[in-house]
């Protein structure tokens, strides 16, 4: 009968999607897993290619006078790597040259440390890092900026001083391009660097270093720019407001008379 | 003429999903741009133990570029937005503690979020964008058919 036939034909077609949909739903299983799988994948090579990069601190070639922290130290001579008073108060500073933050650390607060330090009370550990690359227009502005303290420390030492502060005295904003390489070795010229030595700066020796000089920075405690530690112990801002001009001073002094 | 609320429903559904792929590509994008410091990151919130820190902010924008293709393909979609749920937990649970604690993650200029005048802290807003990125996976995950989905595709029987 016709409508028997029917039933049946529509049945078989029933039958024949329900098929189809299994079909498909495998298909697509099958594409989904491999997917992840090659994700997976991916994302390790990923992460075994990052983590080459970077060498540890340890290992990394390092400006002569930097520390096992990344920091390099200045004491009373005021030549970085030189004249380390064992008993001196060890003040420790993360500065990122693009950071206006640290600018106006720095404005506020160099010359005072650079007293301290000159009569022998603290020495100064500068550890540039680099955490504001990817506001520098793809330049990588502060590592550059890093590496070149670092090679100013490395060859040039008594000049170290000088190019910090000619480095945030010339910083640029923040989102731009930021300095370029000649006029980084135009602000180490200034700054006593000798002319050879300036015109190496670009070769980017110590960038590795800088890299894991920050990673090692993070690990010690550094969550952005500024971060001042005294002693090995981080300053906390609400305890010594190191933005209020003279707060980190009256704080470094009264350590020194034990109060 | 009635819509069908089922109608509305799914088209509601489909702009959740493809909203939360855009929201974690948005996110992926910077990490990748700056994966040092998307570990950075994950290292200042003082959660997990050194030891995976650096594998966990180097991974995570992968696995969420991965949870996006899922949801712009709208493949598994209930099975996305339990994971895009477990994930904002976790971040949830992540900014909460910090501010508990008093970290000054936002304090000067940090690797994530470029200046910021000490003392204000954008814990609250943080939240708040938590809260309405909970509100949306707890959508998809209700009502998660949609259209132009391949879960659509799969379960069709025309």
């Amino acid at each position: 009968m016709a409508s028997k036939n029917e039933r049946a034909a529509q049945a078989r077609a029933q039958a024949q999607k329900q098929v189809a949909a299994k079909e498909r739903r495998t298909t697509v299983i099958i594409i989904a897993v491999s997917l992840a799988v090659l994700a997976a994948f991916a994302g390790i090579v990923y992460f075994i290619v990052q983590s080459s990069q970077v060498p540890d601190i340890s290992e990394a070639h390092a400006p002569a006078p930097a520390n096992e922290r990344g920091g390099i130290p200045v004491g009373a001579s005021g030549v970085a790597g030189q004249d380390l008073d064992a008993d001196a108060i060890q003040v420790d500073l993360y500065l990122d040259y693009m950071c206006p933050v640290c600018k106006r650390f720095e404005e506020t607060n160099a010359a005072d440390l650079a007293a301290l330090r000159e009569s022998g009370d603290i020495v100064v550990n500068y550890h540039p890092v680099s955490i504001l690359d990817r506001v520098s227009g793809g330049t990588a502005f502060s590592t550059r900026a890093a590496n070149a303290a670092g090679v100013v420390a490395d060859q040039a030492p008594e000049a170290f001083v000088a190019f910090n502060d000619g480095m945030f005295a010339n910083q640029p904003q923040e989102g731009t391009t930021g300095l370029d390489d000649d006029t980084i070795k135009a602000i180490a010229i200034a700054s006593g660097v000798p002319e050879d030595v300036a015109s190496g700066i670009a070769d980017g020796e110590f960038t590795k270093w800088v890299l894991a000089a920050t990673d090692q920075a993070s690990v010690d405690g550094m969550t952005g720019t500024p971060t001042v530690f005294v002693n090995g112990e981080i300053l906390d801002q609400q305890e010594v407001p190191y933005f209020q001009p003279g707060a980190l001073k009256l704080y470094l002094e009264g350590l020194l008379s034990g109060s | 003429m009635a819509v069908p609320k089922s109608t509305v429903f799914e088209w509601i559904s489909t702009v959740v999903r493809l909203a939360m792929a855009g929201i974690l590509i948005f996110a992926a994008v910077p990490k990748f741009q700056d994966i040092r410091g998307s570990v950075r990151a994950v290292r200042a919130y003082e959660l997990l133990p050194e030891a995976i820190v650096p594998a966990v902010g180097t991974l995570l924008p992968v696995f969420e570029v991965v949870l996006a293709v899922f949801l712009l393909a709208g493949l598994f979609t209930r099975i996305a937005a339990i994971v895009w749920l477990v994930m904002m937990a976790a971040f949830t649970f992540g900014v909460i503690m910090a501010w508990a604690r008093g970290l000054n993650i936002d304090c000067g200029c940090f690797g994530g979020g470029g200046e910021v005048p000490e003392g204000t802290t954008k814990y609250p807003i943080h939240l708040l964008e938590r809260a309405g990125f909970i509100a949306l996976g707890i959508w998809l995950y209700l009502f998660p058919t949609s259209r132009f989905s391949v879960d659509r595709w799969m379960r069709a029987t025309v």
